[in-house]
């Protein structure tokens, strides 16, 4: 077979194979948890703070984010976060490209239905389509005279996304701006069991040495594959990596658990509570819990 | 658990010892163990050295025979007591083959440090010796880095740092020099060196007759079959080259260099002749 009819089949594009897809997959992960890394490093204010103090005050903001009903408050929380971000040394293009692009497609998609009359009765917004003879009964459900968007419904999607953004936002600003190890600290400090944070951290751990080994064998997959491969002969492929990954875990697991007790582990994980809350941390507490009271007034006045 | 005067670290009779699908990895194992011996153990792949070290940490306990460890009985029952257990492991360190396996936490200074919180010392003296490991191993520089982010040499100087900042008398080393480059190797052997000059019992594995006189006086040597079958100073057994190819670890093509009457082990300068 020609090379060309492998590697360009349709105008000179290189078309890629699916263990390519996947190699590459692998490596953006790892690119990923660097660039996290890298934001968690800098010197930013969510950066400075305790990491207990993050995890509380991010909750609260999700609550109050929760809470609030009219969107100029749910637009001035997302500004807010935005602003934290930027203080945060947080790429804000890539921020809002995390939340932003993903949050509306998504929620978009729950929400869509509520937007017209015949899901959710309103106030026509938008007619979009003249029903001849309307008013038919289908069951308990009656067809109305007019397909519209309505006020109601329009609100409702808009205050819906708001509130998911706002969320979203809060959590992708803590991860990014906190390191693993600090976050699963701050989860400590707000009394998560010892055992459910360490099963995050060892996965979040061991998620690395598995993604290589995975990388490995689809490489030498790679390595070996000359010409086109069957759909079927794909899958099996794939079947039997996961299948070995999956005896390699099991093997790995025993002797993470062999090497644990070999350091004296006895069941009962112990830890150090190695972060002491300074006045900024403090301060930071009290400033959000004010804002989001204010912004919970202002909500109400506004509703 | 008193420290006896007798000098035997390890006592073995007649262990054996079946993987759980019932094959055979150690049968009829009778050795004793000094205190501030430097001992390898010598096989070639699957022939059980590995397990008996791990037998030697009380993470598997023997199907037959009897094991002391510092005058008392190894078994699942004495190292239920908390007492024994606490002592055992501050006083018993083990630097696994695959040192994935032995870095499970988020960065390297939490590593070194778990050892010693498991143990419950108080947070000052962890902080204490934490820190005075690291300093004493040059891993400053990676002490926020998370494990996957160190190459292998790295990866096995924090693993060692991690079992040696309980400061344990004895240190057991599964295929310490695997996979390293030689200026780590070479890095890594000085290390054994020191710990050995400074007391401490070091037992390893390896099937790389190059490093065996470098990390030890007493060499045993496990045979395919899963059984002791010499033990000697180094140079008697790195000569025996009969035994040698008997327990596969060396081939028929294997020569020493045509100009030397002795075995000739290099390294950065060194000589040394046996």
């Amino acid at each position: 077979m020609c090379e060309t009819d492998v590697f360009r089949p349709r105008g000179g594009k290189v078309r890629r194979s699916f263990v390519e897809k996947t190699i590459d997959g692998f490596s953006q992960v790892l690119m990923n948890d660097f660039y996290a890394e890298r934001i968690a490093a800098s010197r930013g204010l969510m950066q400075g703070l305790h990491p207990g103090s993050k995890v509380v005050t991010t909750l609260l903001l999700i609550l109050v984010a929760v809470c609030l009903r009219s969107w100029p408050a749910l637009v001035l929380l997302n500004l807010w976060i935005l602003l934290l971000a930027y203080v945060s040394a947080v790429p804000l293009l890539t921020f809002l490209k995390r939340v932003w692009l993903v949050v509306p497609v998504f929620t978009g998609v729950v929400v869509l239905p509520t937007i017209f009359n015949v899901v959710l009765p309103g106030d026509p917004l938008l007619v979009l389509f003249h029903f001849s003879g309307g008013g038919h009964h289908f069951g308990p459900w009656m067809l109305p005279n007019v397909l519209a968007i309505t006020k109601q419904g329009v609100h409702g999607a808009v205050i819906f996304v708001l509130r998911v953004g706002a969320c979203v936002s809060l959590s992708v600003l803590l991860t990014l701006t906190t390191r693993w190890t600090y976050l699963m600290r701050g989860l400590s400090m707000i009394k998560i069991p010892t055992l459910f944070t360490m099963i995050l951290e060892m996965t979040y751990r061991y998620i690395y040495v598995l993604l290589n080994s995975a990388s490995e064998m689809f490489l030498a997959r790679k390595s070996r594959t000359v010409g086109k491969t069957s759909t079927r002969e794909k899958q099996r492929f794939v079947g039997s990596a996961m299948g070995v990954l999956w005896a390699k875990s099991i093997v790995l697991s025993d002797e993470v658990h062999a090497a644990m007790i070999s350091r004296g582990y006895r069941g009962t994980p112990r830890t150090l509570a190695n972060f002491k809350l300074r006045r900024l941390d403090w301060f930071w507490a009290v400033f959000t819990a004010l804002a989001g009271i204010m912004l919970l007034g202002g909500d109400r006045l506004v509703s | 658990m008193s420290v006896k005067s007798n000098k035997a670290i390890f006592e073995l009779a007649g262990v054996a010892f079946d993987y759980p699908s019932g094959e055979k990895a150690l049968q009829g194992i009778d050795l004793t163990i000094d205190r501030n011996e430097k001992v390898v153990l010598l096989g070639a792949n699957g022939s059980g050295k590995s397990t008996l070290l791990k037998i030697l940490n009380g993470l598997l306990f023997i199907k037959a025979g009897t094991i002391k460890a510092f005058g008392q009985d190894l078994s699942e029952k004495s190292l239920a007591s908390e007492e024994f257990s606490f002592d055992f492991h501050r006083r018993v360190g083990f630097v696994f083959q695959n040192s994935d396996a032995q870095l499970f936490n988020s960065n390297v200074w939490e590593e070194i440090a778990f050892g010693p919180v498991q143990l419950g010392l108080p947070e000052k003296e962890v902080r204490r010796l934490v820190d005075d490991m690291i300093a004493m191993l040059g891993l400053e520089h990676l002490q926020q880095r998370p494990p996957f982010r160190l190459s292998g040499g790295e990866k096995k100087l924090v693993a060692l740092a991690s079992v040696l900042v309980l400061d344990p008398e004895v240190l057991l080393l599964d295929e310490p020099t695997n996979g390293l480059d030689p200026r780590t190797q070479r890095k890594l052997i000085r290390i054994i060196q020191q710990l050995s000059a400074s007391g401490k019992t070091i037992i390893s594995t390896t099937h790389n007759l190059e490093i065996v006189s470098e990390i030890a006086d007493r060499v045993l040597v496990f045979s395919e079959n899963h059984q002791l079958v010499a033990e000697g100073l180094c140079a008697e057994i790195l000569s025996n080259i009969d035994l040698l190819a008997q327990v596969n670890l060396i081939d028929a093509e294997f020569h020493v260099h045509p100009h030397a009457t002795e075995t000739l082990v290099h390294a950065y300068g060194e000589t040394k002749r046996h």
